[in-house]
């Protein structure tokens, strides 16, 4: 049975990792079409037109990866962790009702949008645009409601192992959700702006663009950097209050993660260290007072430690590893795409201002993209190892959310996910490499 | 009752759509891409949106049957799933990296005859969900309808109007 529930765990593991990877994608993607096309309408350019509608055939094809990697996760979820469907159906219902409601918008309007290029004309096309972008938001604010709610679920009254409530969008809407959907959002939104500052990074250097396509592939460079930016500000600001929220609602998951062993006020922020079995902290820099002012902005702040909890409820303590990479990432990421942008400055003297678009520089922004896909899977690692062995925090195991066997049935997924995922790569590849070629398109006006 | 209209109606919509793909999947065997062998391309993510509606639905609204149903369609689920990456890989393929104007007449008869497969597996869990709801005495989350008929009254007018048009338009793409 454990044999069964742990193949069960790697195979949602691995469709979700490979899920997050295209659905961040969908969500940023026409965000980051929406500001290059209002980019193309404002200077009348039809060469940015021409990019961002590039760029809205590479959604297409994510769509495509995205839906059948989606509908696997539900397929999935409700063969293998029927129970978890069984006892929080009357709360999580409602989120994933809406995700549907959301989808449906994104999908339709996506076909319709990529369907009127050249059809609809100007900012009516634009605005076909925006129900695209509300229903990727929307798909990725109702699903990570749902998640919200199985790491802080609450006070619950549970008869016969199923959620009794009267109020779903009460129990659903909490401050752990608000602070989840808009770190979350803001990271894909982060990841789609850095993945596409990369391609432009990549066609600059490859096929050294002149004039008129020169000045169009700047500009929306610009754009994109300055508005990744934006986004590295809010979602670190986010990040250090949805961790402060943390400490106080899921005190068991933030001392696992932030490596606290006991119960302590002036607790000291730890670099680098290692849980031993025995919840003791082995090496590692230590900063005196840091995770008290952290936590609580005071040294004398009171910070719950992973001993006080018991030893069967711990979570998987590799959590702090995972965490610490992403914040490294995250620092890499933000350094570099804020020192792009930096270099913009008007008032800058030219022999600064010239390095925007070296090579060393247009080198730096090309694995921005990808570092940040993976800086959003270490966040959702640390989320859902974090929150383990519950599966609904302090109510169900994920052992007792089990329901059926998986069989040597669900190894096909993972070969299947492989293949599609570099089916998908080959033709992104190949619908960038044409960029080379771009020409502006008359009728997009 | 009321819940189960939830399930019917995305999936009564979703069979003549789906219906019309398979058509065309299977008109355009064989043809260049330029020369009738063209697909309604951005429908069909539209078209399964309504697919994973109904599933959706079923799994939260009856979820006090899903450990029942699972047990019982299984095999056919996991083989829909299968056939529906399958299907994806080879949509990939076929308009997005096969450009040439020699027809794939393989990948293009493995990609109607997954629409033929995801047909069989489709009915046969519906008929099967179906039964065991018949059979059972399952109790939906009634709860949840209040708070999800506003999205269904509001999603039907707002996407129907692209709809129509995207279906109306033969190359879509």
């Amino acid at each position: 049975m454990e044999l069964e529930i742990n193949a069960a765990r790697a195979l949602m593991a691995d469709s979700l990792g490979f899920h997050i990877i295209f659905a961040l994608l969908g969500v940023g993607l026409p965000l980051v079409i929406l500001l290059i096309e209002q980019l193309g309408l404002r200077r009348k350019d039809p060469l940015i037109l021409e990019h961002a509608k590039r760029l809205s055939y590479a959604a297409v094809i994510l769509v495509v990866a995205g839906v059948a990697s989606g509908t696997i996760i539900s397929i999935q979820m409700s063969l293998m962790w029927g129970k978890l469907i069984e006892f929080g159906g009357p709360i999580m219902g409602l989120a994933f009702g809406w995700e549907g409601y959301a989808f449906m918008l994104e999908a339709v309007f996506l076909a319709f949008y990529v369907s009127t290029w050249g059809k609809v004309k100007g900012w009516k096309h634009w605005l076909l645009g925006v129900p695209v972008a509300i229903g990727s938001f929307g798909s990725a604010f109702a699903i990570t409601l749902g998640n919200a709610w199985m790491q802080n679920p609450g006070v619950l009254d549970v008869v016969d192992g199923v959620v009794q409530t009267d109020n779903p969008l009460g129990a659903l809407l909490s401050k752990t959700a608000f602070f989840m959907i808009s770190h979350s959002v803001a990271g894909y939104y982060l990841a789609t702006l850095l993945c596409v500052l990369g391609i432009y990074a990549f066609y600059t250097l490859m096929f050294k663009p002149r004039g008129k396509d020169q000045q169009a592939v700047k500009q929306i460079m610009f754009r994109l950097s300055a508005t990744a930016v934006f986004f590295v500000a809010i979602t670190a600001l986010l990040g250090h209050f949805q961790s402060q929220y943390l400490a106080e609602s899921q005190p068991r998951k933030f001392s696992a993660i932030e490596l606290n062993e006991e119960t302590r006020k002036n607790a000291p922020y730890i670099i680098g260290g290692k849980w031993k079995e025995d919840g003791t902290v082995e090496g590692g820099i230590r900063i005196p007072n840091m995770l008290s002012v952290l936590a609580g902005n005071s040294p004398s702040t009171e910070v719950k430690g992973l001993q006080d909890f018991p030893k069967d409820t711990w979570p998987m303590l590799f959590v702090n590893i995972l965490f610490e990479s992403k914040l490294l990432l995250a620092a890499i990421i933000s350094t570099v795409s804020i020192l792009f942008t930096a270099l913009h400055y008007k008032k800058l003297p030219e022999k600064y201002r010239a390095w925007r678009y070296k090579k060393p520089l247009l080198i730096a922004l090309l694995p921005l993209g990808p570092l940040a896909i993976i800086v959003v899977e270490l966040g959702w690692m640390v989320a859902e190892f974090g929150r383990q062995p519950f599966v609904v925090n302090g109510y169900m195991r994920t052992n007792q959310a089990f329901s059926g066997q998986v069989g040597s049935w669900g190894y096909i997924f993972p070969i299947l996910f492989v293949i599609l995922f570099i089916v998908t790569t080959i033709a992104l590849w190949l619908l960038f490499k044409k960029q080379g070629k771009i020409k502006p398109a008359k009728g997009l006006l | 009752m009321s819940a189960l209209w939830f399930v019917i109606v995305p999936l009564v919509v979703y069979i003549p759509m789906f219906l019309v793909e398979t058509y065309i999947a299977f008109r355009r065997i064989g043809k260049p891409l330029d020369k009738g062998g063209e697909y309604l391309h951005a429908t069909w993510e539209a078209t399964h949106t309504f697919l994973i509606l109904a599933l959706n639905y079923f799994m939260w609204l009856y979820s006090s049957a899903i450990v029942d149903v699972a047990r019982s369609v299984f095999v056919p689920l996991i083989i829909f799933g299968a056939v529906f990456i399958v299907r994806a890989i080879l949509y990939v393929y076929l308009f997005y990296i096969n450009k040439s104007t020699q027809p794939s007449l393989l990948a293009d008869w493995l990609f109607a005859l997954c629409h033929v497969a995801m047909l069989v597996c489709i009915s046969y869990v519906s008929i099967a969900t179906a039964l065991i709801l018949i059979g059972g005495s399952y109790e939906p989350n009634h709860i949840l309808l209040p708070l999800l008929y506003p999205g269904l009254f509001l999603m039907i007018p707002l996407i129907s109007v692209p709809l129509y048009f995207l279906y109306k338009t033969r190359k879509s793409r």
